[in-house]
C-alpha cells in the first residue's frame, strides 16, 4: 500500500476521466482532498516523507491532449510541442525530436527507472523540477487548462504563480542558433535532487555582442528563478573579464537560493555565479 | 454529455487488476493505490523482486514494465492494470540468461539483494543498446544501488556480456 | 586483469549461493511466509530523551486485527540487551534515550492494521534535556542518560615521555580531525520471521553475524533456555556489522510467544535507519612531532567518540581505535587517551573498520602534514618510520611477523610511478591530484576477549563431506571461501561438498561472522582437521575396497587409487558403509592472540593496505570525482579470487561514501537523512569505472597462521588518501569527513578573483 509517513493509505480512491472537463470537474468537486496524478513519481515519495496525500487521485493517464509531441505554428515561430505526458526518459532518448537542452536536462534527472515514470508535465507542476531552468532559458510557454479555456503562458510567468491550471503541453521555440548551457550540481555524480541547476542561453552576434540572453535557476529546494538583472546587464555587452566579474557580483547579489541541511545560500550563490560566468565565458569566446 | 458519468473510478477496497506477469495472466482484487512490489512478493510470491527503500532510490524493486524499466515500489496497481511485467523470475528459462551468467562468473554480486534489480537493468539496456559505452553503461545502472560490490564487479560482468554478443 | 596476484584464476569460481542470487530463487529471511503468518510492527520513541509517563495500547487492543500488544511489562526475562552488557531496554518502561528506542510491539493479521495500531497506542512523554555533544555529556552537570553517568569507557595507553619528546622535534602538526556517523545501508533491512513450534521451542529467522550469541541475549530476554531456541541467521543481505547486535529479534519472539503465531518483522528503511547502529562519530585530535630528519618523535592522540545512546560494542571499538592510533609506525613516545560518550543521538556500534577508519584518518592526515613539513616526499616520510617485519604491535605487543607494511607501501609506490602527477585535466576549471596513504588493521576480537573458534567435518550417509560452521554468509563470500578450501584440501568437486552454517540447531560454535575472522578461522578449522578426516576415510575406503590405504586418496567424487583411477565413489562408499559409525571430526580453538598484550582488545594478526587516489576537483563547485582508487593488500594467501576483490573494491567504494558524501546528520536528536533520497551512498557512476586490487599474498617463513580476513582492510586507508590527493590537486588540507565542498570551495575563491577568459 501506498504510506503517508508511517501510515498505510488504504482507502485512497483514484479516477480515470478521459477529458479535460471531467478531469478539471472532479478536481473542483474533491477540491483539497483530490490531486492530479501521471507518473506518481515524486508525488509518492513525497508521502512517504509524511506530505499530505489526498484521498482522491486523478489520474491523467487517459488524457489524450496530453500525449504525443508535434510541431506548432504560433504567431510565426515554430514551436516543439511537447504533450506533458511525455516521460523524462522518451525526451532523453529522442535527440532527434527535441532541443539538445531538454534532452541534457531529462538526461540528468533521476535515473531510469524513474525516468520511465516521471513526466515532462509532472515535473513542472511540482514547482521544483530539473526541466524548468532548461525550458524557462529557451523561453518556453505552457498550455493550461483552468477549467474554462485552454490558453498559453509563458513558463516564466507560470512559476510566477501558485498557477493550478492543468499542463497540458509544453511548446518550445525551435531556435537552433542560439548558444545554450546546462549544469547541474548534486551531492553525489547522479539520482539525487539537485542543489543547483543552472541554464542559460544567448545569441552571439555579428559584432560579437551578447543578445536574447537568458539565465535560469533552481535547486532542490530553491524556487526556479530568471535572472532579469544579469541577463540585462550581459545584453548588447561585449565580454571582457571586467565585464564578466561584474556580472558574477550581480549574480551572487541577484539569485535567492534557499539554505538547506546539506548546503548553505551562500554556496550556492557561489557555485551558480561560477557556473553562469565561466559558461558563457566558454561559449562567447 | 455528462463526462462524470463517464468517468472510471476504482474505488478501495478493491479493484479488479489484471496483468501478465512473466508471460503468465493474472487476475486480482487489489486496492487501486497497493504497489506493484507489494503485489509481486506478497501476494504472488515473486520474492526475487527485493524492497529495500520503498522510494524509488535504490532499484531492489526494479522490473520491466511493458518493456521498460520500473521501480516496482513506485507502480500502483492502477497504473499496472493490463501490462506486461517481467521480474527476475523471468528472466531465464531452462538456461540461465546470458546477463546471470556473467554476473556469476565476474563476482557481479555479493550479498545478491541488489541483484534482481540491477540485472533487470543490465537487461533493459542491452535490449536497447548491443554495445553500450562505458557512460551509457554508468547511466543506465545509476538507479540501481549496490553496497556490496563497489560496482566493480557489476562493471566487468557488463563488459563481458557485450564482448560475448559482439563474439556472436 | 584488475587484480594482480599469483595462481588465481583456478580461485575464480562462481559462488555456491550465485545461481540463486541471480536468478532470484534464493530466498532470504525476510522473503520467507509461513502458514497464519502475523505481522510485527515496533512503536519507537517520538523524543530523543524523555520520561514516559503512560503508555496505553488500549484503544489500539481494539482494533479489528490486532492479534497482540506487547509492552515492557511483558518482556519475561531481562529487559535488556547488548554484546557487552545489556543497557538497551527490549522495551522501554520509563525512559527513552533516543529515537530508535522501542515502547511497543503490535502483532497483527497485516501491515496496514500494524501500522494503524501504532498510531492508536498513545504515550505520554516529559521532555528531558537533549544531549546532542560529548563534550557536553561529560560535563559534570549534564543529566545523566545512565547510572554511572555518562562516559561508556575510558581507553588509555602510553610509553615513553611524550612531552619530552615534543621537546626533541623540529616539526610538531596538531591537528583535530572530524569523522561523521556513517550508515551501514545494506541493501536488506533488518528483519525475518520468528515461528514458535509446537514443541514450544522458538525458531528465530532473522540474519545476524553471531547466532549463538542471538540465542545467548534472547535466552535472557524470554527467560527460556537456550537449548529451546533456534537461530537461522543466514543468508542476508548485506550487515557490515549493521546485524550483528540484537534489533527486531525480541520483538518478533516477545509476540510470535504472545500470538503462538509465526511473526514477520521487516523494517522499512526508514525503521532502519532510526532503530540501527551506525559507525561512531569521533573527534580525533593529534599532536605529532619529528626530528629535523623525519623520524617521528612523539605521537599525542586524544579521541572523543559518541556512542549514542547505548553502549553495544562501544568500548571496543574505542579500544580498537586506541590501539591502532600509532599506525604501521615506530614511534618512541606515545600517548593515547581516549573516551567514548553516551548522548541522546543514534546509537554507534560495530561497523566495518571498527574505529580503524577513523583514527587513520586521522594518523595518515598527521603524516602527509608532517611530510609537507619536512618538504619531505610522503611515501619517503613513511617508509623511514614504517615497522619492520619483527617490530612489536601497535601497543608495543608481541604479533606475528610480517612485512605486511613495507609491502603495500612498495606496491603503490610501484603504482604510483605509472600515474602521472601532472595537472592531465583538459577542462579549464578542473585540477586533478593524487594522495596515498597505508594502514594496519588487527584481525579477530583481539587479547583478554572471548574468541572461540571451530568447525566440524563429517561424512554424510548420503555420501557427502559435510562441512559445518557457526558462520553466516552475509554477502562476504564465505560460503565460496568453505568450498575452495575444502576442494584444494580433499580434491574434491562441488557436488561432493555440503555447507551447513548460518543454523544454531546444527552447527559448532566458531564465533562470530565478524573482525575479518571468519576466512581466517575456517582455514585453521580445516588445518586442524583435514589430517583426521582423510584418513579416516581413505581407512574406510580401504576396508570397502581392500586396497592399501598407502594408494588411495581422496579426489572428485571419490577415493581415488594411485591418483588415476576412481575406486570408489563418495556415495558408494556411504551406501556400503551405512552400518559403520558416523565419520565426524570437530574442532575448536581460540583465535590467536599476542603472549604478552597489556591492553585488552589488542591484536596479534594484521593485515596491510595501501591506496593510491586520483581526484578530479572542480574549481567552480568544489565538487570531487575519484578518477582512479587503486589498493594493495597484503593479508596472506587469497582464498576466493572474486571474493578477496569484491571486498577490496566495495569496502573501497563504501569508503569513498564516507570521505565525499555520508553522514547520518542528526539534529537535536533526530535524523535529517532517513532514506536513500537523502543519505547518499555512491552509485555506478560515482566510482572508478576500472580499480585496480592487488593482492600481495606473501607470508613470512614459519608462518602457520594462513590467510588474514580481507573484510574490512579494504575501508581503512581511502579517505586519508582521497584527502591527500584534494590537497595535492588544490593545496587544501581537508579534517573533516565527508569532505565539504563548501570549505573546499571558500578555500579556492580565497585566492582572489579568476581570469574567466
Amino acid at each position: 500500500m501506498i504510506r503517508q509517513g508511517t501510515t498505510s493509505l488504504i482507502d485512497t480512491c483514484v479516477w480515470m476521466p478521459t477529458s479535460l472537463e471531467e478531469a478539471w470537474d472532479l478536481k473542483k468537486k474533491y477540491g483539497e482532498n483530490a490531486a492530479f496524478i501521471a507518473g506518481g513519481t515524486l508525488m509518492q515519495t513525497h508521502w512517504a516523507k509524511g506530505l499530505n496525500c489526498p484521498s482522491h487521485l486523478i489520474s491523467l493517464d487517459h488524457m489524450n491532449e496530453m500525449k504525443g509531441w508535434g510541431e506548432e505554428l504560433v504567431n510565426g515561430q515554430t514551436y516543439t510541442r511537447l504533450g506533458a505526458g511525455i516521460t523524462l526518459d522518451f525526451c532523453r532518448q529522442n535527440k532527434n525530436l527535441f532541443h539538445p537542452l531538454l534532452v541534457e536536462a531529462a538526461k540528468n534527472i533521476a535515473a531510469p527507472a524513474v525516468r520511465n515514470r516521471g513526466t515532462i508535465g509532472g515535473n513542472i507542476a511540482n514547482g521544483f523540477g530539473d526541466m524548468i531552468p532548461a525550458l524557462l532559458a529557451m523561453d518556453a510557454f505552457l498550455t493550461l487548462y483552468d477549467g474554462n479555456s485552454t490558453h498559453s503562458l509563458p513558463l516564466s510567468d507560470y512559476i510566477k504563480t501558485n498557477n493550478q491550471s492543468l499542463i497540458i503541453s509544453v511548446l518550445v521555440p525551435e531556435d537552433q542558433t542560439k548558444r545554450f548551457f546546462y549544469k547541474k550540481l548534486c551531492h553525489r555524480e547522479a539520482f539525487t535532487p539537485s542543489v543547483i541547476t543552472v541554464a542559460g542561453s544567448f545569441n552571439l552576434n555579428e559584432k560579437r555582442k551578447l543578445t536574447a540572453v537568458r539565465l535560469a535557476l533552481s535547486g532542490g529546494s530553491t524556487h526556479p528563478q530568471r535572472l532579469y538583472e544579469s541577463e540585462q546587464l550581459l545584453e548588447g555587452s561585449t565580454l571582457t573579464n571586467n565585464h564578466l566579474q561584474k556580472v558574477y557580483q550581480v549574480i551572487n547579489e541577484e539569485f535567492i537560493p534557499s539554505t538547506d541541511p546539506f548546503s548553505t545560500a551562500t554556496y550556492k550563490r557561489l557555485v551558480a555565479s561560477n557556473w553562469v560566468v565561466s559558461e558563457i565565458a566558454r561559449l562567447a569566446t | 454529455m455528462d463526462m462524470k458519468e463517464q468517468a472510471e473510478v476504482m474505488t478501495p477496497p478493491k479493484m479488479e487488476l489484471s496483468l501478465t506477469i512473466n508471460g503468465a495472466n493474472y487476475e486480482l482484487q487489489v486496492p487501486p493505490t497497493k504497489r506493484l512490489v507489494t503485489i509481486l512478493r506478497e501476494e504472488l510470491n515473486f520474492t526475487g523482486t527485493k524492497i529495500s527503500c520503498e522510494v524509488g532510490r535504490c532499484g531492489a524493486c526494479a522490473v520491466q514494465m511493458n518493456n521498460q524499466l520500473v521501480n516496482s515500489c513506485l507502480v500502483m496497481a492502477y497504473q499496472a492494470n493490463h501490462a506486461s511485467i517481467i521480474t527476475i523470475e523471468g528472466l531465464s528459462g531452462e538456461e540461465l540468461d546470458p546477463i546471470q551468467r556473467v554476473f556469476l562468473e565476474e563476482g557481479g554480486f555479493q550479498c545478491g539483494y541488489c541483484t534482481p534489480g540491477m540485472m533487470m537493468a543490465v537487461h533493459a539496456l542491452l535490449a536497447t543498446n548491443q554495445a553500450p559505452s562505458e557512460e551509457q553503461i554508468q547511466e543506465a545502472l545509476s538507479g540501481n544501488l549496490c553496497r556490496c560490490t563497489g560496482y566493480g564487479g557489476i562493471i566487468r560482468a557488463v563488459q563481458k556480456a557485450i564482448s560475448n554478443n559482439n563474439q556472436k | 586483469m584488475p587484480i594482480q596476484t599469483s595462481s588465481l584464476d583456478k580461485k575464480k569460481k562462481i559462488r555456491p549461493d550465485g545461481p540463486g542470487k541471480v536468478t532470484g530463487e534464493l530466498k532470504y529471511l525476510t522473503d520467507l511466509s509461513f502458514p497464519g503468518m502475523l505481522y510485527g510492527k515496533i512503536l519507537r520513541s517520538t523524543e530523543p530523551h524523555a520520561e514516559i509517563q503512560s503508555i496505553s495500547t488500549e484503544l489500539a487492543k481494539q482494533l479489528p486485527g490486532v492479534r497482540a500488544i506487547v509492552t515492557y511489562e511483558d518482556v519475561p526475562g531481562l529487559n535488556g540487551f547488548g554484546l557487552i552488557f545489556p543497557d538497551q531496554p527490549v522495551l522501554c518502561e520509563d525512559r527513552v534515550r533516543y529515537v530508535g528506542d522501542a515502547i511497543a510491539a503490535v502483532a497483527a493479521d497485516t501491515i496496514e492494521i500494524a501500522d494503524e495500531a501504532l498510531q492508536l497506542i498513545q504515550v505520554v512523554y516529559k521532555k528531558l534535556p537533549v544531549i546532542i555533544e560529548p563534550e557536553k555529556a561529560l560535563h559534570p552537570n549534564a543529566p545523566k542518560l545512565h547510572p554511572d553517568g555518562n562516559l561508556l569507557h575510558r581507553a588509555h595507553y602510553s610509553k615513553g615521555d611524550v612531552e619530552k619528546g615534543f621537546e626533541l622535534c623540529t616539526h610538531i602538526v596538531e591537528g583535530t580531525y572530524e569523522l561523521p556517523r556513517q550508515m551501514h545501508a545494506y541493501m536488506e533491512t533488518e528483519g525475518g520471521v520468528i515461528v514458535p513450534e509446537v514443541d514450544g521451542n522458538l525458531t528465530v529467522y532473522v540474519g545476524t553475524q553471531h547466532g549463538f550469541k542471538d540465542r545467548y541475549q534472547l535466552a535472557r530476554i524470554l527467560n527460556m533456555n537456550e537449548s529451546d531456541i533456534r537461530i537461522v541467521s543466514s543468508p542476508m543481505g548485506g550487515s557490515f556489522g549493521g546485524k550483528d547486535e540484537l534489533n527486531v529479534q525480541p520483538y518478533g519472539a516477545l509476540l510470535a510467544l504472545a500470538t503462538n503465531c509465526p511473526v514477520k518483522i521487516h523494517n522499512t528503511r526508514r525503521e532502519s535507519v532510526r532503530a540501527g547502529l551506525k559507525r561512531h562519530p569521533m573527534k580525533i585530535t593529534m599532536k605529532t612531532g619529528v626530528d629535523d630528519t623525519g623520524n617521528i618523535i612523539s605521537h599525542k592522540v586524544k579521541i572523543v567518540a559518541d556512542t549514542g545512546a547505548y553502549a553495544t560494542l562501544g568500548p571496543a571499538v574505542l579500544d580498537f581505535a586506541v590501539e591502532h592510533a600509532p599506525g604501521p609506525y615506530i614511534i618512541p613516545n606515545i600517548e593515547i587517551e581516549g573516551v567514548s560518550v553516551f548522548t541522546n543521538n543514534g546509537v554507534a556500534g560495530e561497523f566495518r573498520g571498527f574505529g580503524g577508519n577513523q583514527v587513520t584518518f586521522a594518523l595518515e592526515g598527521q603524516m602527509d602534514r608532517l611530510a609537507e613539513r619536512l618538504q619531505m616526499d610522503p611515501i619517503e616520510f613513511r617508509e623511514k618510520n614504517l615497522r619492520q617485519v619483527n617490530s612489536p604491535g601497535p601497543l608495543g605487543q608481541k604479533v606475528a611477523p610480517t612485512s605486511g607494511a613495507k609491502d603495500v607501501l612498495e606496491a603503490i609506490k610501484q603504482k604510483l610511478t605509472n600515474i602521472t602527477n601532472e595537472n592531465d585535466s583538459l577542462e579549464k576549471w578542473k585540477v586533478t591530484g593524487t594522495g596515498v596513504a597505508i594502514s594496519i588493521h588487527g584481525g579477530g576480537l583481539g587479547a583478554g576477549r572471548m574468541d572461540p573458534a571451530g568447525g566440524r567435518l563429517s561424512f554424510t550417509s548420503e555420501g557427502k563431506i559435510e562441512v559445518a560452521f557457526g558462520f553466516e554468509e552475509c554477502g562476504q563470500g564465505l560460503l565460496a571461501v568453505i568450498e575452495t578450501l575444502i576442494m584444494e584440501e580433499f580434491h574434491c568437486m562441488e557436488d561432493d561438498i555440503h555447507i551447513v552454517i548460518g543454523d544454531t540447531d546444527s552447527v559448532p560454535v566458531s564465533g562470530s561472522s565478524t573482525a575479518s575472522r571468519a576466512t581466517s578461522m575456517v582455514w585453521n578449522s580445516i588445518q586442524r582437521m583435514k589430517d583426521t578426516f582423510r584418513s579416516k576415510i581413505l581407512e574406510r575406503a580401504t576396508k570397502v575396497t581392500g586396497l592399501p590405504v598407502e594408494d588411495l586418496c581422496m579426489g572428485p567424487n571419490g577415493i581415488w587409487f594411485k591418483d588415476d583411477n576412481l575406486c570408489i565413489t563418495f556415495v558408494e562408499l556411504a551406501e556400503k558403509t551405512l552400518h559403520e559409525p558416523f565419520i565426524k571430526v570437530e574442532t575448536s580453538f581460540d583465535f590467536p592472540t599476542s603472549p604478552d598484550a597489556v591492553v585488552d582488545g589488542s591484536h596479534f594478526l594484521y593485515a596491510f593496505s595501501s591506496v593510491l587516489a586520483k581526484v578530479e576537483v572542480d574549481l567552480l563547485t568544489g565538487k570531487i570525482k575519484v578518477l582512479t582508487l587503486d589498493q594493495a593488500i597484503a593479508a596472506g594467501p587469497v582464498v576466493s579470487l572474486l571474493g578477496y576483490q569484491g571486498q577490496i573494491e566495495g569496502g573501497g567504494i563504501m569508503a569513498l561514501g564516507y570521505s565525499l558524501m555520508e553522514e547520518a546528520k542528526m539534529e537535536n536528536g533526530h535524523y535529517v537523512n532517513d532514506n536513500f533520497d537523502t543519505y547518499l551512498i555512491p552509485t555506478i557512476q560515482d566510482v572508478p569505472f576500472v580499480m585496480n586490487v592487488e593482492a600481495i599474498e606473501k607470508l613470512q617463513d614459519g608462518d602457520i597462521y594462513g590467510p588474514r580476513g580481507v573484510g574490512e582492510i579494504g575501508t581503512i586507508a581511502v579517505a586519508p588518501a582521497i584527502v591527500k590527493a584534494i590537497h595535492d590537486a588544490t593545496g587544501c588540507w581537508i579534517s573533516k569527513l565527508p569532505v565539504s565542498r563548501e570549505v573546499l570551495l571558500e578555500h579556492l575563491s580565497s585566492r582572489g578573483e579568476k581570469r574567466w577568459i
